[in-house]
């Protein structure tokens, strides 16, 4: 079947799905190729240009330092991709790995889990604020501040999947057949996790995403030379009524962005699973 | 001859379908029986033949759409049922006819005790006051032999054992005094000591009441034990029916002496028989999206099956109407029904 | 020459609460069992739910520690063993599970789940492993071309073929099968049978086989162990069980059957209660609330296992006199 017939029988079986992929192909694409999307340095102060609305020299207008807001949302979204995505891989990964020793092995749950507890007590925000507040300010900073506090959510759902796994039928007869533990864990627990924690991952790139615009926006998050979604927001908070496109277009690439994301983690979540995938 | 109004249950013609892809499957092809007023009828079948989805469909219990219904006539007590609305179908279920299944524990409401569940009915139906009914509920309680029926009507289904759930169900089921019982596969879930006991009760009470009872089952044992007539299903069709004697004695489908031999036969030790290998039916039931449209349903499994099964679509066929089987070499069974041992 | 050797098997569970005593119900699940398969006979284990039949099988598996008692392979007392040497002692002990549609991982496709044992023990590699993938996949009836499939992709009875397939796939001693044709169609149940007898005949293997359906024990079977509430009630050779069963239990179980053939002799007979709950078993004898001969003594004392002839053994104290 031809790529155009596959993908528009997907399209009618999950048509959500498809259309936030395809919103998140162009956000992609978008931050791949800013330099030719007829951009400009985002960080060019122009100070004769300064506050114009939208117009065909400026798409999205300037902002207060005459910057082309045009260019700073689209070298913004490049940030919050890369957060995103690094958070999620990066929470996914290690979460992952300690909630699979955990759920298995008793001893380590015990000390694990209450140590997980402590940490879902703060909410990811104020974390991230913390964790933050006691580093300077940058991109890579602001992603392992937001994966150590998204990692919790995973481990405790890695470590319940795992929980009830081990009592399937099928992991007792990997151990009458002489299975032993890593292969139990790799082999029969983990590939039956992949589809709620690939949902759970696309969950989190859209959290993270909106937490690193939480950050930014309050100061806390990357540094102000560095255009983000979040930063753009900030500073044009006050002049919200003056300038409302300042505050609009972010706001509005940033919903349809995670929406997007949301969409496609539960399309995931039904191809994955070779038990509920729908005939194409 | 009977007269219309002397059977608790006439089919004619049903069909359901349900859509699948682009297209509809048959889960029942046109089936008629009918079942006479005190007689039990067995509907044997493996899964996914239809017995279950027909009684589904007789009761009206069936979500339409997806399921598409249609019958010529469907009668209880000569009272047509196809065409009546929703409200008045609702005064039939429980009333004139009942039902029971195989998972007592689904059917029963856990939040509510016996005795409130199988009152319910009576209220309902039958009008009478609230004290009436619990008291009418202690005695179907001791009916179907539960002891300490008056202390055990404040009780919860999940605080009994899977026998006295299939035992209240039977009460809540008989409540109203209904002409027609469907059991569908009642003692499957249960032991077969409490299968014993169950059949029995039923037996008692199906004569008590002159009840006629369809009874859907997979077990062979079960329906030789209770039932007047069986009907054989097939892939939604009905392949034979007749009286159980002559269905056990002298089957004529290749299927229902596939169904009977595959069996172990209990005593088998005691007379010789049990070395030998079961009687294997090849390959297995068709899902409903492999059926072929033309030719004999069960051609594909059959030994004895020509060229005419496979094209033309046996009917029911038989040498009086009493018994009769959708096959076309009905008369050649012999080499099948031979006694396995050597 | 015993191949199987389970010696006074205990296990308890923690149950529910006794509300008069306040003590800590205790669900004896398994009470002092004793029984030996030798090499190539079927040993049918039948019994109602609850029983505990099914513990048995998990404790001779190992997938659960006795609280006391032993279980011998070949000799070899499998609580002593160490945990490498347990697991080489697995190859020579299967079991085939009840149920076809959780017994295989949805994951994997078929052609690894029959060769993963192999695998395990690092037995075979590369083009050896699928050659013996494809011998194990013919020997069980199905075709080739299935292996690639996904679990979900077969029927019933095709993936309880390959649970066959898989449990066979080390060249086991001994296969314990925990009713492995109760969740599959009448049809299918005969192949399964069918193949599982052509499968002992052909590599000597031996069966524990579990279930609640006596017509199937009784065709499989060589001798038979009859279970009530974690006790073995009645054990002999298939044939003595059948024709002369001396425990009450085992006749009202065989007497509850329904037959065509009961039906004209009168009513199918059936024996007074329920199976009483395994949490607070009747003293003395666990069935004699339900016996029609019991005696005071059944009240009181709980009876052993004891010889009644040279193969056949009963505990009831009906019989034990004969025996004394």
């Amino acid at each position: 079947m031809s790529r155009y017939r596959q993908l528009s029988s997907l399209f009618r079986t999950h048509p959500t799905m498809v259309i936030g992929g395809l919103i998140l192909f162009v956000a992609f694409s978008a931050a791949l190729l800013a330099p030719w999307l007829g951009t400009v340095d985002p960080l060019q102060i122009e100070p004769m240009k300064r506050l114009r609305p939208p117009s065909v020299s400026n798409w999205f207008g300037t902002d207060i330092f005459g910057r082309d807001v045009w260019s700073r949302v689209i070298y913004g979204g490049r940030v919050s991709l890369i957060v995103g995505a690094a958070v999620a891989v990066i929470s996914m990964g290690v979460g992952l790995a300690i909630g699979l020793v955990s759920g298995y092995l008793r001893r380590v749950d015990r000390i694990v889990m209450r140590l997980m507890d402590a940490m879902m007590a703060i909410p990811a925000i104020l974390l991230a604020i913390a964790l933050m507040a006691i580093t300077k300010p940058s991109v890579g900073n602001v992603i392992i501040a937001i994966s150590i506090a998204e990692i919790p959510r995973v481990v405790r759902l890695a470590r319940s999947m795992v929980l009830s796994l081990r009592e399937e039928v099928y992991v007792q007869a990997a151990i009458t057949t002489g299975a032993r533990l890593p292969s139990i864990l790799l082999r029969h627990i983990l590939p039956n996790m992949t589809a709620p924690l690939m949902v759970q991952g696309t969950y989190i790139f859209a959290a993270a995403i909106i937490i690193e615009a939480a950050l930014s926006f309050l100061g806390a998050g990357t540094p102000a030379e560095v255009p983000s979604w979040g930063n753009i927001i900030a500073e044009g908070r006050n002049l919200f009524l003056l300038a409302t496109w300042i505050v609009l277009i972010p706001g509005l690439f940033l919903s349809i962005t995670v929406l997007s994301i949301n969409l496609v983690g539960d399309g995931l979540r039904d191809l994955l699973d070779p038990r509920f995938a729908k005939r194409i | 001859m009977k007269t219309k109004a002397e059977y608790a249950l006439e089919v004619e013609d049903l069909s359901i379908r349900f859509p699948v892809l682009q297209s509809s499957v048959h889960a029942v092809d046109s089936l008629s029986f009918k079942v006479a007023r005190g007689e039990v009828l067995g509907v044997v079948g493996e899964s996914g033949c239809g017995k279950s989805v027909t009684a589904l469909g007789i009761m009206r219990l069936l979500k339409s759409p997806p399921a598409h219904i249609v019958a010529r006539s469907v009668r209880v007590m000569g009272r047509e049922l196809s065409t009546l609305s929703e409200d008045s179908m609702r005064l039939v279920r429980g009333n004139d006819v009942a039902m029971i299944f195989q998972e007592p524990m689904s059917s029963l409401n856990p939040v509510l005790t016996i005795g409130e569940q199988i009152a319910e009915t009576l209220t309902t139906h039958r009008g009478m006051s609230w004290r009436m009914s619990l008291a009418r509920a202690v005695e179907l309680l001791s009916l179907v032999r539960i002891p300490d029926a008056r202390q055990r009507i404040d009780e919860y289904p999940h605080q009994l054992s899977g026998g006295m759930r299939q035992r209240v169900m039977i009460a809540m089921a008989l409540a109203c005094e209904p002409k027609l019982l469907i059991a569908d596969e009642p003692t499957t879930a249960l032991d077969v000591t409490t299968q014993a006991q169950i059949i029995r009760l039923l037996q008692e009470l199906q004569q008590r009441f002159g009840m006629a009872v369809v009874l859907i089952t997979h077990d062979l044992g079960v329906v030789g034990q209770m039932a007047h007539r069986v009907v054989v299903m097939y892939a939604g069709c009905k392949v034979e029916e007749g009286p159980i004697q002559e269905i056990f004695a002298a089957p004529r489908h290749p299927y229902t002496v596939g169904l009977m031999r595959s069996r172990p036969r209990l005593g088998s030790s005691v007379n010789g028989l049990r070395r030998d290998r079961l009687l294997e039916l090849p390959g297995h039931v068709p899902t409903l999206a492999e059926l072929s449209s033309q030719g004999c349903l069960f051609a594909p499994r059959c030994v004895l099956a020509t060229d005419k099964c496979r094209n033309e679509t046996p009917p029911l066929l038989g040498r009086d109407s009493n018994h009769v089987a959708a096959c076309w070499r009905s008369d050649d069974l012999g080499s099948l029904l031979k006694p396995l041992s050597i | 020459m015993k191949l199987l050797e389970v010696i006074n098997l205990k296990k308890a569970f923690a149950g529910r609460q006794n509300n008069l005593t306040r003590k800590p119900g205790l669900v004896k699940a398994v009470d002092d069992i004793s029984f030996a398969v030798a090499p190539g006979e079927t040993l049918g284990l039948v019994g109602e739910s609850g029983c505990g039949k099914s513990t048995v099988a998990k404790l001779i598996m190992r997938l659960l520690a006795p609280d006391s008692g032993e279980v011998r392979l070949d000799g070899d007392n499998l609580a002593t063993l160490s945990a490498s040497k347990m697991r080489e002692k697995r190859r020579e002990i299967q079991m085939i599970f009840q149920d076809p549609y959780t017994s295989l991982n949805p994951r994997l496709r078929a052609e690894e789940i029959v060769g993963e044992p192999l695998v395990n023990f690092g037995l075979v590699r590369g083009t050896e492993l699928t050659q013996r993938v494809a011998e194990l996949f013919a020997k069980v009836g199905l075709a080739s071309d299935q292996r690639q499939k996904f679990p979900h992709e077969f029927s019933g009875g095709q993936r309880q073929r390959l649970g066959i397939a898989r449990a066979i796939a080390l060249n086991p001693k001994i296969i314990v099968c925990d009713e492995p044709v109760s969740a599959l169609d009448v049809s299918i149940q005969a192949q399964i049978i069918n193949l599982m007898r052509d499968l002992q005949q052909e590599y000597g293997l031996a069966y524990l086989f579990i279930s609640h359906d006596l017509a199937v024990i009784e065709h499989i079977s060589h001798r038979v162990a009859v279970m009530y509430l974690g006790r073995i009630v009645e054990l002999t050779d298939t044939q003595t069980l059948f024709l002369n069963p001396r425990h009450p239990y085992t006749q009202s179980l065989l007497d509850s059957v329904p037959t065509l053939d009961r039906r004209d002799a009168g009513q199918i007979v059936d024996i007074e209660g329920e199976v009483p709950s395994a949490n607070n078993p009747p003293p003395g004898c666990h069935f004699h609330p339900r016996c029609r001969h019991a005696l005071e003594k059944c009240r009181v004392d709980a009876p052993a296992l004891v010889k009644v002839t040279e193969w056949h053994l009963v505990a009831c104290h009906l019989h034990s006199a004969a025996a004394a």
